[in-house]
């Protein structure tokens, strides 16, 4: 047990940039067109926390998880494990997948429906070194972990015999099993059942809390983000647009596109229209000067059609990438969370 | 989008002789369905998938159909419609469809369920039309825009000219807000929100009475689906159509719809205003599903959905359907049950045991809040803990 | 694995039937032969009768033990070439379809070389290299058969395989760690055995066609007796020529219906892999009483004739939910 394994940040990115060449078949002039699928990202996960990331389809969020879980090269940018720098061109290692992983959307495409659930667990125990006398216990354990009891009924079932909400348990569990201290979840709960997601939602608390496991929580839906996070952050385009500690960002959004996914929202409660310009969806080529979210923006200024705005802080913890705000001091990237605080909460659940 | 039936030669299949005639049309409604149960299978292996579902639809009111997986809400629509793929079949019931003269007076109903190929064909897409869970994916790849309206406009309008066609395809372009150069495109160079629309526009191609849209924004992102209803909100009301609307988030109803109907395992098992099903919920399921969506402001406090899985059809309890998910079920939920029954004088139903007359213990405070009295006042927030 | 659920289609029935009854002469074909096919002490060109049940030779063999004698070998070869060139099918397209880059260049150059020669040229020149020894022994033609026939079979395996590649759980698997070789036999072959199934029963008649072809040709021994070794010696005495058609019809026949119920078997196949192909469980009986149409048509869905049955609830207790 080295030092590095107490100290609260387990994953940083710093500037991480996901580049893709697209040429556009059947045009004339066929050159090819960079898109950026992640843009100048950085990101802290830590120790007992959970980070959301909320973005619609297409803001690179998908992209970013890959990069975090290393099954996607970063095209510029690092990655810093527990104190370690990792080089963008090395090759994932295994001890890198025994300490970072990834629980994918879909439960029923994540598992082979050739195989039971006990060979989706006994494989990551079996391949990160458990001695197979003990693969049975560990693979039970982990079943208990995510409050899927009895264990031995579900070990011999296969996939398309449980629900979704039971499946989605046994890919936390499989992603559990080898024991890992970040858990990357991209879009956990949105093909499960709307009864069932509060219950995987609780689990991933429960697992933060407990374990102590750093949890990224990648969505599209901001109240649910609201719902788990510690820290907020989101993305448009490739690029984060705000960030804030606990729900500061929800309660008191800066970004005009913060306001406007809030904003549209259903809330039978507060029936207020969203002010819209006109529809165009996000580009994400290189070439566009200026601020990605301009096109759509009710407040976009001249100078947010001609520069990109740098990161501003507009609270303790809540930055706010947006012309807007430039009366206020610019952010530096390095953050530091301080002991977490929510409102009216039992300190243990 | 062409229509979905497909064009035959030869003989009418016989008309199917059922038990009971249709009793006599109601003209305030545009729908009516009585005691529909559809079925996967037959024999042994059947799975019934709606069970006994009765309602009515008003003219031009909009119906909210919340439910989970299982629950057979896009069985129900598909059924209606006779547009059930193999192996469901229909086994009971009837949905009546009244459909208007030209003249706007002569109402005609029309029993769905009994219905030949041909009167179906002649209702389908002219007085009832529906845009279909996969739209994104159902227009077809290899053809234009303005191809697909051509060909729904020449099958049922064949007295319409090219000229007309196209003038009406513009129209019905910009009434969901898009521009006539889309008609030149194809469908993968739009994107999700405007292919939506455009399947919209195709199902309004025929100013039917009846619109029936399942689950028409859950694979798009909230702000997308943001302007899709309110251009759905706005056309309901430039155009006067009847609409059902399906979906599993409940909060969009409650924007939306007049009346919601919540389904669990096939049944209805409340139905009531939208405003009135918000905040004051009656069947424990509609509070479970209530409370499963996180708020957006105020306190954050945990909140525990509902305990259980979604039912599985083929081996479904004796007695209530909800049972053993149900924070307050008694005995005799285990044993009988409960019937979709009226609450006091109102048009709000439940299928639950613990609003019968003669209930034994008194309605858990949850289940007992009273809807606000008037639209501006903000009701209470959350659940009462 | 899954339980295996008898089929009901009639076709599917048919096709094991047939193949069933081949499989049987194959085994005990030997045994039940009333003489020894070589034995030339009959009375030549005799038709069938009751000493002889499907006549004699020219040379005084009796066919019905030829034919009966001849099934093994006939089987035995087809089955093993099928079995190798699926096996080497899975091998090469697999590794092509998942690894990709330079690997799959050059798998894909070699299936596409060995797809655009024409099989049985290649067949006769490989089996003129031969020493005339191992012509007798019937594992090297296998063998050679095999060769010629993997390379249909590894195009359709690699497509699959790349289909897959891209699914969630291979995904998934690497994530946790899993290596190359063991996601391509644990986490894609599996899925893949409905092809393979299809691909293996093509490849056997296949086989059948080529080891016929080549005994035929008389590139075969004649030592070991097979069908087509059979219709080589018909071919050979003027058999069509001189009206003798129990002797050449037999064989082709039983080669024939080889190849039907391979067939037959792959529809079943089909039908194994989608069962919204099955026909929803019912006879065509139950579905004209229910009212039922033959042919559900889209647009249509039926509606049932008889009395609307209740919904059948069990009567146990909840099982404890999770």
């Amino acid at each position: 047990m080295s030092d590095e394994l107490n100290a609260p940040v387990q994953l940083s990115a710093r500037h991480l940039t996901r580049h893709y060449v697209t040429r556009t078949p059947g045009r004339l002039r066929n050159a090819a067109r960079l898109v950026r699928a992640v843009d100048d990202v950085s990101l802290d996960l830590v120790k007992g926390h959970v980070t959301a990331v909320v973005g619609e389809s297409g803001s690179g969020k998908s992209v970013l998880a890959r990069m975090l879980a290393r099954i996607v090269k970063p095209t510029s940018g690092e990655l810093i494990l527990e104190g370690t720098h990792i080089p963008a061109r090395a090759k994932r290692t295994l001890e890198y997948a025994s300490k970072v992983q990834l629980v994918l959307q879909d439960p029923y495409a994540s598992t082979n429906p050739v195989h039971r659930v006990r060979h989706s667990l006994e494989r990551p125990l079996a391949i990160h070194g458990a001695a197979r006398a003990d693969l049975d216990a560990l693979a039970k354990a982990a079943l208990t972990r995510v409050s899927l009891e009895p264990p031995e009924r579900f070990l011999e079932r296969y996939p398309h015999e449980l629900s979704g909400g039971q499946l989605q348990r046994v890919s936390i569990a499989r992603a559990l099993c080898v024991e890992p201290n970040v858990l990357l979840a991209d879009e956990p709960i949105s093909m499960l059942d709307v009864s069932v997601r509060l219950g995987i939602l609780n689990l991933l608390r429960g697992l933060c809390d407990n374990e102590h496991l750093a949890v990224l929580y990648i969505t599209h839906d901001i109240a649910s983000a609201r719902y788990l996070a510690d820290e907020i952050v989101v993305m448009y385009a490739g690029q984060i647009v705000e960030r804030s500690r606990g729900t500061a960002l929800v309660d008191a959004p800066t970004h005009p596109y913060t306001q406007l996914l809030i904003a549209s929202v259903p809330d039978p409660t507060d029936p207020t229209s969203a002010a819209l310009r006109s529809e165009s969806h996000p580009t994400f080529d290189v070439a566009q000067v200026g601020c990605r979210f301009a096109p759509r923006c009710p407040s976009a200024m001249d100078v947010c059609r001609t520069s990109d705005p740098p990161d501003f802080q507009v609270g303790d913890g809540h930055v706010s990438h947006c012309w807007l705000h430039a009366d206020k001091p610019e952010a530096v990237v390095e953050m530091a969370l301080p002991e977490r605080r929510r409102e009216g909460e039992p300190t243990k659940r | 989008m062409t229509d979905p039936l497909p064009v035959r030669e030869g003989p009418e299949p016989d008309d199917v002789a059922i038990d009971a005639s249709v009793a006599h049309a109601n003209p305030e409604f545009v729908l009516e369905v009585k005691d529909f149960c559809v079925d996967y299978g037959v024999g042994a292996q059947m799975v019934r998938a709606v069970n006994e579902v009765s309602f009515d639809l008003r003219r031009s009111s909009v119906l909210g159909v919340a439910g989970e997986s299982g629950s057979g809400k896009s069985t129900l629509v598909y059924a209606m419609t006779r547009l059930l793929r193999a192996p469901g079949v229909i086994s009971g019931g009837s949905a009546t469809l009244n459909i208007t003269g030209d003249d706007g007076t002569d109402v005609t109903p029309v029993d769905l369920v009994r219905a030949n190929e041909k009167q179906l064909r002649k209702v389908r897409w002219s007085h009832v039309s529906i845009v279909i869970q996969s739209a994104l994916s159902a227009l077809n790849p290899v053809l234009r825009i303005g191809r697909e309206f051509d060909e729904v406009l020449k099958t049922h309008r064949p007295e319409m000219k090219k000229v007309e066609r196209r003038e009406r395809a513009v129209a019905l372009l910009g009434m969901v807000g898009l521009d006539a150069d889309r008609l030149d495109r194809y469908p993968h160079e739009l994107s999700g929100g405007q292919r939506q629309r455009i399947m919209i526009a195709l199902a309004l191609a025929l100013d039917p009475e009846l619109v029936i849209m399942d689950e028409p924004t859950t694979a798009l992102d909230v702000v997308t689906q943001r302007e899709i209803i309110n251009q759905l909100y706005e056309l309901r009301t430039r155009f006067g159509f009847a609409m059902i609307f399906i979906t599993h988030d409940l909060s969009l109803l409650v924007e939306l719809a007049d009346e919601i109907a919540v389904m669990y395992a096939g049944q209805i098992v409340e139905r009531a205003r939208a405003t009135e099903l918000y905040d004051a919920p009656r069947h424990p399921y509609t509070l479970g599903l209530l409370n499963s969506f996180p708020p957006l402001h105020g306190a954050r406090r945990e909140l525990t959905g509902i305990p259980g899985s979604p039912p599985d059809l083929s081996d479904l309890p004796a007695g209530c359907n909800f049972a053993s998910r149900c924070p307050f079920v008694m005995d005799r939920c285990r044993r009988e049950e409960p019937p979709l029954m009226a609450l006091g004088t109102s048009e709000r139903r439940v299928a639950c045991w613990l609003h019968a007359s003669d209930a034994e213990s008194p309605v858990p405070v949850e289940l007992s809040r009273l809807p606000r009295t008037n639209n501006d006042a903000a009701p209470s927030e959350g659940v009462a803990s | 694995m899954r339980t295996l659920r008898l089929p009901r289609s009639p076709k599917v029935l048919l096709g094991l039937g047939i193949l069933t009854f081949f499989i049987i002469m194959t085994v005990i074909g030997p045994w039940l032969a009333p003489y020894n096919p070589s034995a030339t002490n009959f009375l030549p060109n005799t038709g069938p009768s009751a000493h002889h049940w499907l006549g004699t030779t020219s040379l005084g063999q009796d066919i019905f033990s030829q034919l009966l004698v001849g099934a093994r070998a006939t089987m035995v070869v087809a089955l093993l070439a099928g079995l190798v060139a699926t096996a080497l099918s899975m091998i090469i397209g697999v590794a092509a379809g998942y690894l990709g880059g330079y690997t799959d260049d050059g798998l894909s150059l070699l299936s596409n070389v060995f797809l655009a020669i024409p099989g049985l040229p290649l067949l006769i020149v490989i089996d003129s290299y031969l020493p005339v020894n191992s012509r007798s022994n019937a594992f090297v033609i296998g063998l050679v058969i095999s060769l010629t026939g993997w390379a249909w079979g590894a195009r359709v395996l690699r497509a699959q395989t790349m289909s897959l590649r891209n699914r969630d759980f291979v995904e998934a698997a690497r994530i946790i760690g899993e290596k190359r070789w063991r996601i391509m036999l644990s986490e894609i072959a599996p899925n893949l055995l409905p092809v393979l199934a299809s691909s293996l029963l093509f490849t056997v008649l296949y086989a059948i066609g080529a080891y016929v072809t080549l005994a035929y040709i008389g590139l075969t021994s004649t030592s070991v007796w097979n069908w087509g070794t059979i219709l080589y010696w018909a071919q050979s005495n003027n058999a069509p020529l001189s009206n003798e058609w129990y002797w050449f019809v037999p064989p082709g026949i039983c080669i024939a219906l080889v190849g039907t119920g391979l067939a037959l078997v792959n529809f079943g196949i089909d039908e194994f892999i989608n069962p919204r192909l099955r026909a929803a469980g019912l006879t065509s009986k139950q579905r004209r009483t229910l009212g039922l149409p033959r042919r559900i048509r889209l647009g249509l869905t039926p509606v049932l004739r008889s009395a609307r049955t209740p919904a059948v609830k069990t009567t146990n207790a909840p099982a404890a939910s999770q």
